[in-house]
């Protein structure tokens, strides 16, 4: 389902550059003819509209590409499983006793007590000293 | 409520600080305290303050906070202890006076 949804975004955004490329080369190549100067401030203006749409379009294509790369391989790692590592008996001995060393050292710590109430004791009132 | 006069003070106000099973726990720099009302009652805290003086003012009715930081470490877990109502009424100050006569004796 993600990948069909992926699929159409990335038809559109094909079908957008299909239909903006022709436009900017047509505006490229008008730009060129005698033209008065308000005109081809006006063709000058919706060329760099065209490009900038163009360039985001192709960044998100890239985006796209790149992604799909990182899934390919990420599926070809194996993912979503993880395995345990088979090592030797004799090493998994000693991470075991590492392992137990540390909770040993752990056992040595207690966290602070976290205060949560202040009494007040007001005593028994005295006169005042003159 | 605590009662006293405007002639009293506390003198040896003590502040206790535990943790949620009721150990003694450390707060972090000095506790800060306070009066509700200090037209009622002042505080004076010692340096480390863990204890305090509160004198009466005048006749009302005033409390005694206490706020200090919890957290030992860089952050901030403000806790604040209230004290009971304090009641301070007028003290000795005269009011009646009453004159003895004696016995009447014959003029001389």
């Amino acid at each position: 389902m993600a990948s069909d949804l992926i699929s159409e975004r990335r038809d559109e955004w094909q079908e957008a550059l299909d239909d903006i490329v022709p436009q900017i080369r047509g505006l490229e190549d008008k730009i060129n003819d005698a033209l008065s100067e308000e005109l081809r401030a006006v063709l000058n203006e919706r060329l760099a509209f065209l490009k900038a749409r163009e360039a985001l379009i192709l960044s998100a294509i890239a985006a796209q590409d790149a992604a799909d790369a990182a899934e390919d391989a990420l599926e070809d790692h194996g993912f979503p499983a993880l395995p345990d590592m088979e090592i030797d008996q004799y090493l998994l001995d000693e991470l075991d006793r590492e392992v137990a060393d540390n909770l040993a050292a752990r056992d040595g710590f207690a966290a602070t007590p976290m205060a949560v109430n202040l009494t007040i004791n007001l005593g028994t009132p005295v006169t005042k000293p003159e | 409520m605590a009662d006293i006069t405007t002639d009293q003070r506390f003198d040896n106000v003590v502040l206790s600080i535990t943790d949620s099973r009721g150990r003694p726990a450390p707060v972090d720099g000095v506790p800060v305290w306070a009066s509700s009302d200090e037209t009622v009652l002042t505080v004076t805290a010692s340096v480390d303050g863990m204890s305090a003086v509160v004198d009466s003012v005048a006749p009302g009715t005033a409390r005694v906070t206490v706020s200090a930081d919890a957290d030992m470490g860089a952050g901030v877990v403000s806790i604040t202890g209230v004290s009971e109502d304090v009641n301070v009424t007028n003290g000795s100050v005269a009011s009646v006076m009453t004159l003895n006569l004696g016995a009447p004796v014959d003029k001389p």
